[in-house]
């Protein structure tokens, strides 16, 4: 059991993929936007990859421990201290119990995550322990943590120490330019080549109102084929409109001329056109990015997506734990 | 939310025989907008007071003042964007 002192910024259950399987009911899959450090976070606990463990965005959540408990901290760098003192990151640690665990701002990169020997035990919720805290479903009575509540740990033993191998960590800079690999479509037709061009020559910047839901992104104006400005009223009246269409998890969602990406929480249909998709393989850098930072998107084939995913599911195994 | 941790505590001291009273820094907890800053140098706060708001993930992040004094910086603005975490947004003395 641990007690929540200070809750951080909407720090929340999440396990790893998620609330897989119903989104055509409007349910999105939720589940840790970094799945890689989650993944990580969990195998340094010797737990499954999907347990239920804590997302931590941009400033982090105090914890007090009322039994001993190995845990580790993985992702962004919110300047982990156990009772005032710093611990290190991407290794387990024991936590004593009556010792509390603090995380701050973070340094570098805006989403941490906090892995349990044992797990978090929470009720699923159609099938999953991951909150959606927009709907209130999921976690810890559907929402983020809040200070005062006390959260029930599972038990598991195993020993501190055990750490990530530094070439199997995700490479979370602070250049301020994340190269964000993108898949062209559903919708990979209605701008006209130069909209595709501009799109990707283009640096976005993430505005501060991005969340879980979607991350809005303010750049240059687009350009449309005739495809898009001469079409059927049932369409709508924007070109960047379309007949209600289902969403793809990571896809760009053009909004007048502002593009969304529709992530984790994100909505599972809508009118606006998808005329590119962030591959799974790439979340991980949307969860690390801060707001006004840049985004460069590279196209890629959906093979060299599939890829991509194949070599980061490699890495997340105990083969990457020393 | 209350952010005491953000703030930073200075010593009395003197300077060129000028006594200098304790001030606190306080810093901004999160990465985003400044959405409203609702103090102005010479203003007396309680601690407690909400000295500026910041705008991040579609919601409001209030920072505090962390004891009672008189605001003597104030080195952000309305509106302003991209500012880091732990920038030092506003001094109490």
């Amino acid at each position: 059991m641990l007690e929540v002192i200070n809750q951080g910024l909407e720090t929340s259950v999440q396990d790893y993929p998620g609330r897989v399987g119903y989104l055509n009911q409007g349910f999105p899959p939720s589940g840790p936007m970094d799945s890689w450090s989650f993944r990580l976070a969990n195998l340094l606990v010797n737990n499954d990859e999907s347990e239920g463990a804590l997302e931590c965005q941009y400033t982090g959540p105090s914890l007090k421990f009322e039994q001993d408990h190995v845990i580790a901290v993985c992702g962004a760098d919110m300047q982990p201290k156990i009772d005032g003192k710093s611990v290190p990151m991407w290794e387990s640690i024991l936590v004593k119990s009556g010792q509390t665990l603090e995380l701050g701002f973070s340094l570098n990169g805006a989403r941490s995550y906090i892995s349990f020997a044992g797990g978090i035990e929470s009720k699923l919720w159609l099938g999953s322990k991951s909150t959606f805290h927009k709907a209130g479903v999921g976690g810890i009575d559907g929402h983020a943590i809040k200070q005062g509540q006390k959260i029930s740990l599972g038990k598991s033993s195993t020993k501190p120490g055990r750490k990530v191998r530094e070439d199997c960590k995700p490479n979370i800079q602070d250049s301020g330019v994340w190269e964000i690999e993108v898949v062209r479509g559903p919708n990979d037709d209605w701008l006209d080549e130069k909209g595709y061009e501009v799109f990707l020559n283009a640096e976005w910047k993430l505005q501060a109102r991005s969340d879980r839901t979607g991350f809005r992104l303010d750049g240059p104006s687009l350009t449309f084929n005739e495809k898009a400005t001469n079409k059927s009223p049932e369409h709508g009246y924007e070109p960047s409109n379309i007949i209600d269409q289902g969403y793809p998890i990571g896809g760009i969602n053009l909004a007048g001329q502002t593009p969304i990406i529709l992530v984790n929480d994100g909505p599972s249909m809508g009118g606006f056109i998808v005329p590119f998709t962030v591959p799974s393989a790439s979340f991980w850098k949307l969860g690390q990015a801060k707001p006004s930072e840049k985004f460069k998107f590279r196209e890629v084939s959906v093979y060299e997506a599939q890829e991509m995913r194949s070599e980061q599911t490699a890495i997340c195994t105990q083969g990457s734990i020393i | 939310m209350r952010l005491k941790k953000c703030a930073q505590s200075k010593q009395q001291y003197v300077h060129k025989g000028v006594l200098y009273n304790m001030s606190t820094e306080v810093l901004t907890s999160v990465p985003g907008n400044i959405w409203k800053v609702l103090v102005e140098v010479g203003d007396q706060v309680n601690e407690g007071d909400v000295l500026f708001i910041m705008e991040v993930m579609k919601s409001e992040v209030n920072h505090n003042a962390p004891i009672s004094g008189t605001v003597i910086e104030v080195n952000i603005s309305n509106d302003q964007e991209g500012v880091s975490p732990g920038t030092v947004a506003v001094v109490i003395e």
